[in-house]
């Protein structure tokens, strides 16, 4: 509790670091001003390839990363992957044109923790990011669907996600179109703690998917071999 | 008639071997096969002062031929050399209907009861035993005290005397004959006749198993003469069952014969039935002493019957000429020469009442081949459904490889057809919505009045439609409540931008097959405009948003409401908007309306009449 109490401190007091990777100059350079200009914010690098996000990822530390899901050298889901593999432990959210749902789910599930809109307007822009910092992430109602049928999958191969009453109840508000405001109010509880809720989803999403993954190599014989390398 | 009356009185079968032939010599000297008879009525043997009459075996007579008790008292003399050291016998092949035989005083035995009901055992060949004691050198005597039916013609075969070792095989030869074989063949045709008849009653449309059952039933009853000694009926009745049952036997034996072959001849088939009918009547009403003379007639009747219809069917069988068939008419035939040669031996044969009865064993010989008959024509029923079983399952394996072709090929149309639909709802969608938005930014951008930021906003507003038309796409497209909240989602910061408050009251909407994802879109663009209309022209603090099923109307209905400066009808752009929303609203069969109450309210309604019932509240897909 106090340890994180002061992480807390100690990030509201220190600048947060960003990293950018996206292939589109117009954009990168857009991005890039948004947080240049704002002063809670440090642009450690914008990167317009895999190749450059992977070597950075080993030498800077970072605190948020902004990644396209469609570079030129690789999927920008395996960057996802490896800056959540890294040592930073940073947040990572996922830069869409359209906030496709089936792209954002495959992004939480490689670890993201939320998205942003190409076409944001930069006050969006900045408080996405400052939200994603505080704890939280965002959540539209086509997602909170998605995500309620991935707790009773239909399909057969889809593990069931599994979630807490509480979780699902919000999941269930949000998909009915009403905004964090409204559901905070609804539960009597902040409007941070509802998003703090929607991060955990995120991260359960991202678990389960791992262990989903996990359980399929051990089918597949693959994590036998990995023990025996090791 | 005259009762006719022989005397024949036979050497018994002293074979060489025995070595006892030169020890003993039989009967008169002036007559050595005869025997003396007396109609004395007497319970003991009559003494040598009665008066003896000579006769000769096997004697054959009716009741006037016997004495006042219904009895008859033969005599047989035979000289011994010596007294035998082994028994001896006295053995009767057939007796009508009983004997008690003694020897001198002494009575050795009885063939069955005597005295009323009598045994019927006129089929038993009788062997009794004559001990040495009774028997010595010189002259002896054996009495056998013939008693006669009551009902029928009585008669008594030769009487053998002799060693019993020698008789007793001869005895036991003709006993396996004439009761063992018939009782085996009843046992037999009994089976049969149990197995058929039971495979009718399941399977009442195979009338040949019936027909088959009941011949070998008629066959049991006729042959149960043969060796039934106590039968449960009246002498008679016993008589007119057991004799009437041969004439049954031959109707049912020619329809058996008949239904297997598929032939029908109704006449035909009723005169069949009536000649044992009327014989039976006859037999049943014989007057005394004239059973034995109907029997006859009513068996020689059966001969040429059997014979035509015979011949009809070995013509039958001719044509056909299948195994079974010529099997089954070969089998008759030899039936109605075993039943000829029986009837000739009856009625004409000298030594007829010591002939053995053929006819029984042809009881066996039908039940064989009829029964082939009936096990072929199953197991080709049975051959024939499998193949039409076979056939009919490959049939249906043909049609169920067809029918699985054509719903490949009809959901492969249904899919180009889906495919198709899309495509060109896309198309429209980009031509009508984004498209034109597109076409009217350009000539509005093209007046060169605009400023930077109002480009900016009106191709934000082409962006806001490209998205509206890219959700509609995705499988929630169609979900009414998910479209409205990811829009509220989208367009949340650029309300709170303008200043305004969303107060949202959108309830369960119901999921209906008239919504489809183009209707939803359209309505998601009405609401668009509706919104996008209040951010710019109505100057509010706050825009309602409700959406709810009207169950009463079954309408879908949406609602957008502020509260600003109203809405001037007058204004161009205001009204191109409005003609613009009503038309969109006409395309899916919705109507709108503009209300000015203190503020605008736009009222959408969407009437669910494409489909009634099947709400699906609160599904996710």
């Amino acid at each position: 509790m106090l340890a994180r109490g002061l992480e807390r401190a100690s990030v509201s007091a220190m600048p947060t670091r960003i990293l950018i990777v996206d292939d589109e100059p117009r954009f990168r350079a857009s991005f890039s001003e948004i947080i240049v200009r704002e002063p809670s914010f440090v642009l450690v690098a914008a990167c317009a390839t895999a190749a450059e996000a992977f070597a950075l990822i080993e030498r800077e530390p970072l605190d948020v990363a902004l990644v396209d899901l469609g570079l030129p050298d690789a999927s920008g889901l395996d960057v996802i992957r490896a800056l959540k593999r890294s040592p930073a432990q940073c947040e990572v959210m996922v830069i869409s044109v359209f906030g496709d749902e089936d792209l954002v789910l495959a992004s939480i599930e490689a670890g993201a923790t939320g998205y942003l809109l190409k076409d944001s307007l930069p006050t969006q822009f900045v408080a996405c990011i400052q939200e994603l910092r505080a704890g939280g992430a965002p959540i539209s109602p086509m997602i909170a669907r998605l995500l309620l049928n991935r707790v009773r999958p239909l399909a057969a191969p889809v593990a069931p996600l599994e979630l807490s009453e509480r979780e699902l109840e919000i999941l269930r508000i949000v998909a009915k179109g009403f905004s964090v405001a409204e559901i905070a109010q609804l539960l009597a509880i902040s409007a941070n703690t509802v998003k703090t809720y929607v991060k955990r989803i995120y991260q359960k999403l991202a678990v389960s998917s791992r262990s989903e993954a996990i359980y399929e190599a051990g089918r597949m014989g693959l994590l036998d071999a990995r023990v025996s390398d090791d | 008639m005259k009762p006719v009356a022989w005397v024949f009185w036979t050497l018994a079968f002293l074979t060489t071997e025995s070595g006892a032939a030169q020890d003993v010599t039989f009967g008169d000297a002036s007559a050595p096969d005869a025997v003396q008879i007396t109609t004395l009525a007497s319970n003991t043997p009559p003494s040598a002062d009665a008066t003896w009459q000579t006769a000769q075996l096997p004697l054959l007579s009716d009741e006037s031929d016997f004495g006042t008790d219904g009895a008859v008292w033969l005599r047989l003399r035979f000289e011994l050399a010596r007294t035998p050291q082994a028994a001896w016998a006295v053995y009767i092949p057939r007796q009508r209907q009983n004997v008690a035989v003694y020897i001198g005083n002494n009575l050795i035995g009885t063939s069955g009861r005597l005295e009323e009901p009598a045994s019927e055992t006129w089929n038993y060949p009788q062997l009794f035993e004559v001990p040495p004691y009774l028997l010595r050198a010189g002259s002896n005597e054996v009495f056998v005290h013939w008693f006669a039916s009551t009902h029928n013609e009585s008669y008594l075969s030769q009487i053998r005397i002799g060693p019993e070792a020698l008789l007793e095989p001869l005895q036991r030869e003709r006993y396996a004959l004439q009761v063992e074989g018939p009782v085996v063949v009843s046992v037999i045709c009994g089976a049969a006749a149990l197995f058929m008849l039971a495979l009718w009653v399941r399977q009442r449309r195979d009338v040949v198993f019936g027909w088959f059952g009941l011949v070998c039933l008629l066959w049991v009853v006729r042959n149960a003469h043969l060796w039934v000694q106590e039968p449960l009926l009246t002498a008679t009745a016993w008589e007119v069952v057991s004799h009437s049952s041969l004439g049954w036997l031959v109707a049912a034996l020619f329809l058996f014969a008949f239904r297997l072959m598929g032939l029908r001849y109704r006449r035909v088939e009723f005169a069949l039935a009536l000649y044992p009918a009327v014989g039976t009547l006859a037999l049943a009403l014989a007057p005394d002493g004239s059973f034995s003379l109907i029997e006859r007639w009513y068996f020689l009747g059966l001969l040429p019957i059997a014979a035509i219809l015979i011949g009809y069917l070995c013509w039958k069988a001719w044509k056909i000429r299948t195994f079974t068939i010529v099997l089954l008419t070969f089998g008759a035939i030899v039936c109605l020469g075993l039943g000829t040669f029986d009837f000739y031996a009856l009625t004409v044969l000298y030594e007829r009442v010591e002939q053995v009865y053929m006819m029984p064993y042809g009881a066996l010989l039908f039940t064989l081949t009829a029964g082939w008959a009936v096990i072929d024509r199953m197991v080709s029923d049975q051959r024939a459904l499998q193949t039409l079983n076979a056939d009919l399952e490959a049939r249906v394996a043909a049609r169920e490889r067809e029918l699985a072709q054509t719903y490949a090929r009809t959901a492969e149309l249904n899919r180009e057809a889906a495919v198709f639909e899309e495509r060109r709802r896309i198309t429209r969608d980009m031509h009508d919505g984004l498209g034109a938005q597109l076409m009217s930014s350009i000539a509005l951008a093209e007046r060169g009045t605009l400023s930077a930021a109002e480009v900016a906003q009106l191709l934000r507003e082409c962006v806001d439609d490209l998205r509206l038309a890219i959700d509609s796409l995705k499988p929630l497209g169609d979900d009414l409540n998910a479209m409205l909240g990811n829009f509220r989602y989208r367009f949340e910061t650029r309300l709170a931008a303008a200043g305004l408050t969303l107060d949202w009251a959108v309830e369960e909407l119901p999921r209906h097959p008239a919504l489809t994802s183009e209707v939803v879109l359209q309505i998601m663009r009405v609401v668009q405009e509706a919104l996008a209309n209040v951010i710019k022209h109505a100057g509010a603090k706050r825009v309602r948003i409700e959406a709810f099923f009207d169950a009463a109307k079954n309408a879908v209905c949406l609602n957008v409401s502020d509260d600003g400066r109203g809405f001037d009808a007058n204004s161009v752009r205001a009204g191109d908007g409005l003609a613009n929303m009503k038309s969109r609203a006409a395309q899916i069969g919705a109507t709108l309306d503009v209300v000015c109450e203190c503020g605008t309210k736009v009222v959408f309604t969407l009437p669910l009449a494409l489909a009634s019932g099947d709400y699906l509240f609160g599904m996710h897909r």
